[in-house]
Parts: structure tokens; sequence; C-alpha cells
């Protein structure tokens, strides 16, 4: 495969909120796009997909972020979930973006470190020349990687989803529910989910699977904070996702 | 007997309740003849115990009421399978309609002064 870092693609991040703090969502989407305006040929495009927040979810300077980006908000009217709000953001892309090379997906909530998405981007890119022609998907692991402050109970419901999720997919990955992760144009097309909860990091690996596209890691670093353990999933949700897991493949 | 009646009083309410919701039109006819043929035969079982016991020597099967229990948990997985399927077909079907009107009136925030 070639290099294609001196050609210009066009990159979209979604970003699902959900009754967020507004300060701490505006300074992660800064930084994100602080980060991403040093790659000089890559045009971006930001997808804010509100998913039922109260009050809605409204952006107060826009106008900081927008400088090199084209800001894109869309508003679910009830909250459906996690997965079901990704969806919105990639059919909104498929739909209306026709010019975007790569999708990226990222937590709003201060996890996620804005300059991980550059080097998912530029890793994807090296591997694949032609992100149209190409489904390829590259997933952020916090197990290659590094990961801070994260609770021993969190710690072993991730690994115990890892050992349940490979072996139902038949992948050995070691991240299985990383929301940071980059698309390939092609590979967009390809993944249409239909769980709308968090379910839906599972229901993305089976979409893999079955459309033969390829799936790789790569090191990111995770750092949970006192704000995004109250947002992020409930331990307990874990068993809710491996009842669906199995209805799932039961009942399909 | 005091089970006996109990029970065919409920089996007769949902027979005739079947029949309402079918002449209200809130039913299929293959929905209707199926839940009814299931009602019925429960309902001659009460009556008459012994034919459970004539179907369970048809099928292998030693007791009637052994037979009744099997082809009553085929049964219910057979509800729990449609409804799992309509449940998810309903959720699905919103989330469609959700993403639709999102969709439709998403926001440019660059166009925004």
């Amino acid at each position: 495969m070639t290099t294609p870092l001196s050609s210009h693609y066009h990159l979209a991040v979604v970003i699902r909120v959900f009754n967020e703090n507004q300060d701490i969502v505006q300074e992660n989407l800064r930084a994100l796009n602080e980060s991403l305006s040093g790659l000089k040929a890559v045009d971006k495009s930001i997808i804010l997909v509100d998913d039922g927040s109260l009050p809605p979810f409204e952006m107060k300077k826009c106008n900081e972020i927008v400088r090199h980006t084209s800001l894109w908000q869309i508003r679910h009217n009830i909250n459906l979930g996690a997965g079901a709000a990704l969806e919105t953001g990639f059919e909104f892309i498929r739909r209306h973006l026709p010019e975007v090379d790569w999708v990226a997906t990222f937590d709003p909530d201060g996890q996620h470190r804005a300059d991980d998405v550059k080097t998912l981007l530029d890793h994807a890119s090296q591997k694949v020349a032609n992100p149209r022609e190409t489904a390829f998907s590259l997933f952020g692991s916090r197990f290659l990687g590094e990961v801070e402050n994260i609770d021993p109970g969190r710690l072993w419901i991730l690994r115990l989803a890892r050992f349940f999720t490979n072996a139902f997919y038949g992948f050995n990955l070691t991240d299985v529910h990383n929301g940071l992760r980059v698309f390939s144009r092609k590979a967009i097309d390809h993944i249409r989910l239909r769980s709308a909860d968090f379910t839906y990091a599972s229901e993305m690996l089976h979409l893999i699977k079955l459309h033969g596209i390829t799936v790789e890691e790569h090191p990111v670093r995770i750092c949970y904070t006192d704000y995004s353990k109250s947002k992020g999933q409930k331990n307990l949700n874990a068993l809710s996702i491996l009842k669906n897991m199995i209805l799932g493949r039961i009942i399909p | 007997m005091i089970y006996r009646i109990i029970g065919l009083t409920i089996l007769f309410y949902f027979f005739i309740h079947w029949i309402q919701l079918f002449r209200r039109k809130r039913v299929t006819v293959a929905h209707f003849l199926a839940f009814e043929s299931v009602l019925l035969s429960i309902i001659i079982v009460f009556i008459f115990p012994d034919v459970s016991s004539f179907f369970a020597r048809q099928m292998g099967i030693t007791r009637g009421a052994d037979f009744a229990v099997y082809t009553l948990v085929l049964f219910l997985l057979l509800l729990t399978f449609s409804l799992v399927r309509s449940n998810r077909d309903g959720r699905e079907s919103l989330q469609r309609l959700v993403r639709e009107l999102a969709i439709r009136e998403a926001r440019n925030l660059d166009k925004i002064d």
C-alpha cells in the first residue's frame, strides 16, 4: 500500500452528546479542532449528534470551532442510545457528505485524547491508499496504549467483554469497547447499525466480519475523569449487553 | 375439580376475548386461528384429560401430563421468539423515524451567525 499523506482527503468526526456539560464538550472540540488543524491536506467535518439531551445541547461558541471545520448538529427528539446516535451520524454522511473519505468516532467527555484521532488517521491513511475502494477500520486500544484512573471493576468488565466478544465473533482484539475508531468510507457504507444501545460495539464487529472489513488496532490513551466516569456506561450494563448479544445470535 | 373449573373459566374468557378481538379486526385471521386452536386444544385436554394421554402415546411419550408440558414449552418458546422479534421491529421503526426527522432538521453551524 502507498502512503497518501500528501494527497487530499476529507475526514468526518462523529460525536455523540447526551446531557453533556457544555464547557467540557466545548473544550474537547476545541482540542480536537486544533489537533486536526495540523493536518494541512485534510478537509474536516464534525457531526455532533445530540441524542435527545434535555435541555437540548446548544453550541455556545461554535465560531471558534468552525474556523477550519464544517460543523453539523443533528438532534434526536428522544434519547435512543449510543449505537443509534452513531448510526445517525453515519447515515448523515452516507446521504449528505459524499466527499467524506474517512470517518472517526470520538467521545467528547474527556476520556479520549484529541491527538489520538490524528494518530489513528495517520496510521489508517498509511495503510489504505483509497478509502473509497478499501473497507478498513482501525480501532483504538487502551490495552495496547495507556489507561489512567480506571476502576478495577471496570477493568474486569472490559476484560470479560473482550473475552466474550472475541469468542462470539472470532476476533482477537485487545479492546472491543473503545469508542475511538476510524473507518474508511467503504467500511461506513457497509456498517449499518441496528442496535440502539451499547450493544452496537459487538454488532459492529459482527458486521465487520460479515462484510470482510479489515480491522486493526492501534495504541491510544484513555483517561477516566470524574466527569467521564459519571457519564459513561455503568458496569451493570455489561449484563444487558451480554443478554442482547446472546439474543441477537439466537433470534437474528 | 376446583382447579379444573377455575382453569376452564380463564380459558373460556380468553377464547371469547380473542373472538371479540377478531371481530374488531385487531388481529389477523392467521393469528386468530393459531391462538384459538391452541386455546381449544387446552380446553379439550382440561375437559377430557385422557386425550392428552392418547396423543402422548402417539408421540412416544409415556404420560399425558408430560405431553402437555412439552407442548406448552414449545408454544412459549414460539411466543417468546415472536415477542422478541416484534419488540425489536417496533424499536427499530422508532429509531428510523427519529433518525429521519433528525437528519432532515440537521443544522450546519458554519452558516449560523
